[in-house]
């Protein structure tokens, strides 16, 4: 008897809940639902085209301009979420006035939030966006800016960086790296670049020295190696490589597969790229290689382990140099091997810095903290602390740095994160970016993807690489 | 079937009670090894947890595992408790826990009581729209609830953890049951002296219910220590972390050099140990209070 | 009662009712409301205007992650519920059967759910897990160890030349699963088999019927509205799981193909795909709901009360 009632009381639920969804019947006809959030403080700013459909990086008419003067008595609270670490969040907060306030405008509080992954802070901006609880500033990847741009709350920069009270120097910034900022098709800077990283090839130098073994520049001698290492150690995995995204992107653009484009297409279900990644997977059958996903654990760990399995080569971000460091053996670094006959590439990684839509002066407040980031004592401390590199040419050059870079012949943590940035800055000519776009983050999680599954044998090459345009579609639709 | 029993002889009778005898014992026999072999599948886990968190990595690490340690390593203990954010997830764990368990008994009992004693329109209505909620998976209400906690500004906050699950239906069902077995004439009498329902509340009914509001207390607790999911969902500054979102999350690394974002080596040891860290308070509150916790879990059958 | 009275009642219920119209019943409204906005999204939301209709169920049903999912889903409801009922009943029948330690044997087999899902998962994880290199094995793992093979059965990537399957990661789900589902079921069948009325045992004994014939005839129907409870409360909780193949693979289920609906639920709302995450979850809730529904038909007609 209970029971029953308790199925008929569900089923009215049910039933009062179709009835009771807001509907409202347009003027022209057609049926729609009032967005269902509204945003607390949306600005008004429809410029007049439909905004039905289409996702669209459309600029934003109304968005606010540089104020030309500040207000140094008023109290702001600029709220700057990032993924740093306590470490690089310390190296931050001890520039600030009692850990908190501008040196230069002790009238400004900064409030960090960390998160522990990029992904968090993104999915954490995109849940705060609909109700209005974003930040002032933020850690960023290009890809996270064209997502937040669908809502349109990424402000634009171009007025505060010209600003002729509250500017900077453009041409301070590295010119690849500044011109990321702007890669959104509408030719307006969405974002700064805060620090910068790379991916090398670490190895570890007495082994190599004590078998005389050379470093490898192409594919094809890195594999040759590969098999040379095996054969002086059998219980090893010669080579480990932390990232499989960056894996296929890489070796898609030094062999010049397509992989996606700026119009947001996504490109690299080709014969090219299917083609290497069941070389890699034939490399992987012959033990030659592993990556993070497959592992279980960032192959640093195994580079710079003890215990077996550990790896001779690793390849990884600069920005996690410090784990490449072993008290065991010298750690050497190099670049990433290149493609047979064709060019090198490699990714350039990193955050960058975007600003959110609030009133102007707030944005003035959060812009003065954008310039604090880039000032060079930041600059110089973020990256001696982290192994990225610094964005402006200033603190790339200032004696403090180069100083800092000399540090890299001992064989010590901070000379290991040294030699990093040393090798950063001496391939800068060959770093790139793919294009940045809604659901590219997708794309890269999915070429990923499509390494893991056709390495570990969970899916063959077809239907690995069906799914991974399925998947980035669904995302995107 | 008697007039048969009646016609067989004595020693027929004696040869059918030993083999009976015979089948029994070794249905006993049968029976314990089954409950015995079952009782250590169900407890190996536990045992290798315990013993591995006591190896050292080398041994941890042999081709043939050892089933005892050879030499016991304490210091494993320490370094799990030394990985970042550990202590910070435990407190926030034990407040968060005694804060909603205290806030939620309150508001159970007084549902409980309201449903069970007090009487106004709509009260068997109200009761049976409450109970077809728990028939609903808490999944749909957790991707509006996760907006409305943005749309407050709650996440990566406490009151996040404790606020949209202070409402337990179930626990305001087993209490009603409860306050309804105490005889009305007790609530009568306490009327004609004068007592006010809060009075009668709290010298009365919660007094002789309180088996069932501890055990609510307890099952209440043990749910705050191995919540996960929403916390993982709404919490991404480690700081507001849980326990168990901190252990699945924390990196266990070879050297004990620390953190979550860092990378390492998974050194197993130090992680059992936190595993088992993570698993001691539960076995010492079952260890006290068994009683409590059976009875709440078995009243869940009794009265589904 | 007088009307005076009528108040109190509302006082006393006002903290369960505000909670429960912010956290319950708003939210189960506004969720549907999603559900049938197509392709709602809260970002898109500030600006668009979304069409009634059944596109988020219609891109679920398309979208190969959430078939994977609710193809676990049910593999994991089919395997474990019957599993671990008939072991929990085997187990509740044969504790009572005995005096010496009875309450002993209770005790241990209550104490797998008094645990905390992720660190046990996590130690079922260790206890299958390989170490090694895609050639050789350096640590073959307890479980590989006492049965004396070399099996990868959860690891990604592979090890010692094997590789773990579909199968093998399922199978050491279910086991996990099994393990922590079994103390409750053993609990509230034990309970029920300790109220079943000794003298129906005694006729049967008079009546020399075997065991089995007592166990089918006697033990199984006056045990079946418990039986009936577990089952259903075990459907309900496998349908619901997640956590448990979080606590075993970590975060990435979708890369070893062990992701849940309820899985797919919280990445589509970490995606802020809500109108999808909606409909993901009244897919689940209309599954329980049929279940529900079914088996309270079933119970009414063969329930032996």
């Amino acid at each position: 008897m209970k029971k029953k009632s308790l199925v008929l009381a569900s089923l009215l639920l049910t039933a009062t809940a179709l009835a009771s969804c807001g509907k409202t019947e347009k003027p022209n006809g057609g049926l729609t639902v009032e967005g269902w959030n509204v945003v607390a403080n949306a600005n008004p700013k429809d410029d007049g085209t439909s905004s039905t459909g289409e996702v669209t990086l459309s600029p934003t008419t109304a968005n606010s301009t540089c104020p030309t003067t500040f207000d140094t008595s008023k109290q702001y609270k600029v709220s700057y979420w990032s993924t740093m670490g306590d470490t690089l969040k310390s190296t931050v907060t001890s520039h600030l006035k009692d850990g908190k306030y501008l040196p230069d405008y002790p009238n400004i509080e900064v409030e960090l939030v960390t998160y522990s992954g990029y992904t968090e802070l993104r999915n954490a901006i995109v849940t705060a966006i609909p109700t209005g609880g974003y930040p002032d500033l933020s850690f960023c990847y290009p890809d996270h800016v064209a997502l937040y741009n669908n809502a349109e709350v990424v402000t634009h920069l171009d007025s505060f960086i010209q600003s002729p009270t509250f500017g900077i120097d453009s041409s301070n910034i590295t010119g690849a790296f500044y011109g990321e900022g702007a890669a959104f098709g509408d030719g307006h800077m969405y974002a700064l670049p805060f620090a910068k990283s790379t991916e090398v090839l670490y190895y570890d130098k007495d082994f190599f020295t004590a078998n005389e073994l050379e470093i490898p520049t192409t594919w094809s001698e890195m594999w040759t190696l590969c098999e040379d290492i095996l054969a002086i150690d059998e219980n090893c995995i010669p080579l480990g490589i932390d990232s499989e995204a960056n894996l296929f992107i890489e070796l898609a653009k030094q062999y010049g597969f397509d992989y996606t484009n700026t119009s947001g297409e996504f490109l690299f279900d080709n014969e090219g790229n299917r083609s290497f990644v069941q070389s890699l997977a034939n490399m992987y059958d012959e033990g030659y290689f592993t990556t993070q996903t497959l592992y279980g654990t960032y192959t640093s760990s195994l580079f710079s382990s003890k215990t077996d399995p550990r790896c001779y080569m690793c390849i990884g971000s600069t920005g996690g140099a410090q784990y490449q460091y072993s008290d065991a053996f010298e750690t050497g670094i190099a670049m990433i091997p290149a493609a047979d006959g064709g060019s090198s590439a490699v990714i350039s990684q990193g955050p960058s810095l975007c600003m959110f839509d609030k009133a102007p002066d707030q944005e003035l407040a959060s812009w003065l903290v954008t310039k604090f980031l880039l000032s060079d004592e930041v600059q110089i401390d973020y990256a001696k602390a982290s192994g990225y590199i610094p964005v402006t040419q200033s603190a790339q050059n200032s004696t403090t740095y180069q100083t800092y870079l000399d540090g890299r012949t001992q064989n010590t943590k901070p000379g290991v994160i040294a030699k990093a940035a040393y090798q950063s800055v001496q391939q800068l000519p060959y770093y790139f970016t793919s294009a940045a776009f809604n659901g590219s983050s997708t794309a890269r999680d999915e070429v990923g993807n499509i390494i893991v599954n056709v390495i570990s044998g969970t899916k063959s090459i077809d239907s690995a690489f069906k799914n991974a345009m399925d998947e980035c579609e669904y995302a995107a639709s | 079937m008697a007039e048969k029993l009646s016609t067989v002889s004595n020693t027929d009778l004696e040869t059918l009670r030993r083999r009976q005898k015979i089948v029994s014992i070794t249905i006993k026999v049968v029976t314990y090894v089954f409950l015995v072999a079952f009782a250590l599948i169900v407890l190996f886990p536990f045992y290798w947890m315990i013993i591995s968190s006591l190896k050292t990595e080398e041994e941890y690490r042999r081709a043939i595992p050892t089933f005892f340690p050879q030499h016991i390593v304490w210091t494993n203990y320490a370094d799990a408790v030394n990985v970042t954010g550990f202590w910070r997830a435990l407190i926030n764990t034990l407040c968060v826990g005694v804060v909603s368990t205290i806030l939620s008994i309150v508001i159970t009992i007084l549902a409980a009581y309201a449903f069970a004693r007090l009487k106004f329109k709509g009260r068997e209505t109200l009761f049976s729209i409450l109970l077809a909620t728990m028939m609903i998976p808490g999944e749909l209400f957790t991707i509006t609830n996760y907006a409305t906690v943005s749309s407050f500004g709650w996440l990566d906050s406490y009151q996040v953890l404790v606020v949209p699950f202070l409402v337990s239906v179930f626990y305001i069902y087993l209490l009603r049951q409860n306050f309804k077995q105490i005889p009305d004439e007790l609530y009568y009498a306490a009327k004609v002296d004068g007592s006010s329902d809060l009075k009668y509340l709290l010298k009365v009914m919660i007094p002789l219910a309180l088996p069932s509001i501890i055990s609510i207390t307890i099952l209440k607790m043990m749910g705050a220590w191995n919540s996960y999911i929403w916390c993982q969902l709404v919490n991404h500054n480690k700081d507001y972390w849980l326990i168990s979102v901190w252990l699945r999350n924390a990196s266990f690394t070879a050297s004990g050099d620390t953190g979550v974002s860092s990378t390492g080596n998974v050194n197993y040891p130090i992680q059992m140990a936190a595993c088992t860290i993570v698993s001691i308070p539960l076995f010492l509150v079952f260890l006290f209070f068994r009683k409590y916790i059976i009875r709440g879990v078995s009243r869940s059958g009794i009265k589904g | 009662m007088e009307s005076k009275h009528q108040w109190r009642g509302w006082i006393f219920l006002a903290p369960t009712l505000i909670l429960m119209a912010v956290f319950t019943f708003y939210p189960f409204f506004k969720t549907l409301g999603m559900a049938f906005l197509n392709g709602y999204d809260p970002l898109l939301g500030v600006h668009q205007k979304f069409s009634v209709g059944f596109q988020n169920f219609i891109d679920a049903f398309n979208y190969p992650q959430f078939k994977q999912c609710l193809q676990n889903t049910i593999i994991v409801t089919i395997v474990t519920v019957p599993v671990s009922t008939i072991l929990a009943l085997l187990i509740a029948v044969a504790l009572n059967s005995i005096k010496p330690f009875q309450k002993f044997l209770q005790t241990i087999f209550f104490v797998p759910y008094i645990t905390n899902t992720i660190a046990i998962g996590m130690v079922f994880a260790i206890m299958f897990t390989m170490i090694g290199t895609p050639k050789t094995v350096t640590t073959p793992g307890v479980i590989n160890s006492i049965l004396g093979v070399n099996i990868n059965w959860i690891n990604i990537g592979k090890i010692g030349g094997s590789r773990s399957t579909y199968f093998t990661k399922m199978f050491v789900l279910c086991v996990y699963i099994i393990w922590n589902a079994l103390p409750f079921k053993i609990l509230i069948l034990l309970g029920a088999l300790q109220s079943v009325n000794k003298q129906y045992y005694d006729a049967a004994k008079v009546d020399c019927a075997s065991r089995f014939r007592t166990f089918m005839k006697i033990t199984v129907p006056m045990l079946s509205p418990m039986l009936a409870y577990v089952l259903i409360t075990g459907f309900i909780g496998s349908f619901k799981e997640y956590t448990a193949s979080v606590a075993i693979f970590g975060q990435q289920l979708n890369t070893f193909e062990m992701n849940t609906v309820v899985g797919y639920i919280y990445d589509q709302i970490g995606l802020a795909k809500y109108g999808r995450a909606a409909a993901g979850a009244l897919i689940l809730f209309m599954i329980i709901l049929a279940f529900t529904i079914f088996n309270n038909w079933v119970s009414s007609k063969k329930v032996h009360y």
